[in-house]
């Protein structure tokens, strides 16, 4: 009796299933927990299905769309917020397992997104996303407009390809299977910390990196006066004064390209500009 | 090296010192170079010379060698305050750690970096640190009297040390965040990695005036030997030197926990061993306990690179496993000869 009442259950949900479908035109009503699904919910959702994003997405430091996220609510990340939300989906990142196995206890629907380490990976995911969010068009144009970096710049008369490192707080930097690697080599940039073995990301010593001669130092400049970082001391040594010169500092704020999305085709044009630039890379003594 | 044959006090002890104090210089050389050698990546020495901007010349002359420089300034200091702490209150067990300027001295340099401060003015770094340093010598006369014995030192110590720690957890406590939290804490580890020239010459004004107010108490501390009331029939104004060894010791300190963290046990481990080789005289102690803080510095630093651990070790973390077993050590010693 009891399971033939389960059954019965269920057979009522799917009929309710199959009897909203063709209404599906209704997009679903999102949330996102974390820093980089904000990028992609308000590069390929509209406004009106927006319900809050993780907090900082109205930030410039850090935020590529950030005037995008102006006046959108912003959550903790936490858990219980979008329970009491009760979106259609929750974006989140990689990295929330305990948060994604709690929500799928009360039948939560969890988008995951990965952190690319290719543009094709990126162009795929945006692919993904756009068709989950109900707007396969757009998502269309911006990874259209990915792919035709995918390909990679072709190399540069000379032969030689400007190399360059992304250098943070402690000497933290990232390596060959991360997105910043890929956008570095779609401009037409070798990356240092990848010709080092570098894999994602790691402290690169500084005596290391000076041997390994980077034409240029990608300096991500966040710089929050309320959150002073005593690792950032490391950005300003006078040892990378004199081997970078005046030219190879080149501040690449995080935001452009910690995040794939809207950011990344303009962080390659960006990065690309650089070479093509009149400074002569490697020369600059 | 030269304020000592310069001193006014020098006379026939120094003279007597000579041996011990080249034996010292040699060894301090010897490690300032082994230390110039060790790195990631294998440098040739001719990059301290070189002109241009070869990667040798680089890493020799902006990183490898601020690191010598520091740890010899450091150090020296160090060893010198541990030295006249001891002489001025006639106990083996006195050191800038010990009796809580090392701690103070660190809650002033977290309160600038935490702030922020450090960006917007560098100065702000060591002058914080030295006024912390100020602060805990001057409480500790306060709180353990002129001639403390060893108990109430340690006790005055230990109740300086917890209020600075506990201070510093409240700064900790309210960092913004979990990386402002575990870059204070690895800060306080102490370290001279990928220090520069800037930080050398932003410390060193400090330390060379703390250097020369300490050095020239010692006819004084010679005299404290026969007791007050002798060295003030002396003639020595010993509120005077009071307040110079004060001063001295809360600017080398200070100066030195402002761009290294907190280095503890130097002061103490080295005047102790070398007391016996300056016939327990403590104005021999002083120049000699300079060139062996340099020394045991200089050598602590190469241990935490040469140490194969998977993160390199904190300098301080290194000082301290060596010193806190001296210490306990020294206690014994002190109690049985009390005894």
């Amino acid at each position: 009796m009891v399971r033939s009442a389960r059954l019965w259950g269920i057979l009522v949900a799917a009929l309710a299933a199959g009897a909203t479908a063709p209404a599906e035109a209704e997009p679903p009503r999102v949330m996102s927990i974390e820093a980089c699904a904000n990028q992609y919910v308000l590069a390929l959702a509209d406004r009106e299905q927006i319900i809050s994003l993780a907090k900082g997405a109205d930030d410039p430091r850090t935020s590529f769309l950030h005037e995008k996220a102006r006046g959108i609510p912003a959550n903790q990340r936490s858990a219980e917020e979008v329970i009491a939300a009760n979106p259609d989906l929750v974006f989140t990142g990689p990295f929330s397992r305990r948060t994604r196995e709690f929500l799928q206890r009360f039948d939560i629907e969890i988008v995951r997104t990965k952190r690319p380490k290719t543009l094709g990976d990126l162009s795929a995911q945006i692919r993904r996303v756009a068709g989950i969010l109900g707007h396969p068009e757009r998502g269309e144009r911006l990874a259209s407009s990915i792919d035709g970096f995918a390909a990679g710049a072709p190399p540069l008369s000379g032969g030689q390809r400007p190399t360059a490192v992304i250098y943070r707080g402690h000497g933290y930097s990232f390596g060959a299977d991360t997105l910043v690697n890929a956008i570095m080599s779609a401009a037409g940039i070798d990356n240092i910390a990848t010709k080092l073995g570098y894999k994602r990301g790691g402290y690169v010593p500084l005596e290391i990196l000076l041997v390994g001669k980077p034409d240029y130092l990608l300096d991500d400049t966040v710089r929050n006066p309320m959150r002073p970082r005593i690792g950032a001391q490391i950005i300003r040594h006078p040892a990378l004064h004199r081997s970078l010169g005046k030219s190879g500092r080149i501040e690449f704020p995080v935001a452009y390209w910690l995040c794939g999305g809207e950011a990344t085709p303009v962080a390659v044009d960006a990065l690309a500009g650089i070479t093509r630039g009149p400074a002569t890379p490697g020369v600059d003594q | 090296m030269s304020s000592g044959s310069s001193h006014p006090m020098s006379g026939p002890p120094l003279l007597a010192d000579l041996p011990l104090l080249a034996c010292l210089a040699v060894l301090v050389a010897v490690l300032a170079g082994a230390s110039l050698m060790i790195g990631e990546v294998a440098v040739p020495m001719s990059g301290l010379f070189a002109g241009g901007n070869s990667t040798a010349a680089i890493i020799m002359q902006e990183i490898r060698l601020p690191r010598v420089l520091l740890a010899l300034a450091i150090g020296g200091t160090l060893g010198l305050a541990g030295a006249a702490l001891q002489g001025l209150l006639r106990n083996p067990l006195a050191e800038p750690g010990i009796i809580g300027a090392s701690s103070s001295a660190a809650l002033g340099a977290v309160i600038v970096l935490y702030f922020g401060l450090f960006n917007l003015f560098p100065l702000a770094l060591p002058l914080a640190a030295i006024a912390g340093a100020v602060i805990a010598i001057a409480l500790l006369f306060a709180l353990a009297g002129r001639d403390p014995s060893v108990l109430t030192l340690i006790l005055a110590g230990i109740a300086l040390s917890s209020l600075a720690g506990a201070l510093i957890s409240l700064a900790i406590n309210l960092s913004p965040d979990a990386l402002s939290a575990s870059e204070i804490v690895f800060w306080l580890l102490g370290s001279l990695k990928d220090r520069s020239m800037d930080h050398f010459f932003l410390s060193l004004p400090f330390m060379a005036a703390g250097a020369l107010l300490l050095l020239t108490t010692g006819r004084a501390l010679d005299a404290l030997t026969l007791g007050e009331d002798m060295a003030s029939t002396l003639g020595f104004d010993l509120k005077r030197v009071r307040v110079q060894l004060i001063a001295g010791t809360a600017l080398a300190v200070g100066a030195g926990v402002a761009v290294a963290g907190v280095v503890g046990f130097v002061g103490l481990v080295v005047p102790h061993l070398l007391r016996p080789f300056v016939g327990h005289e403590p104005r021999r102690l002083l120049l000699a306990s300079t060139f062996g803080g340099a020394a045991l510095l200089l050598a602590a630093d190469i241990g935490v690179r040469l140490i194969p651990t998977n993160v390199e070790m904190k300098l301080g973390v290194l000082t301290a496993l060596v010193g806190a077993p001296f210490f306990l050590f020294l206690i014994f010693k002190v109690r049985r000869s009390m005894a």
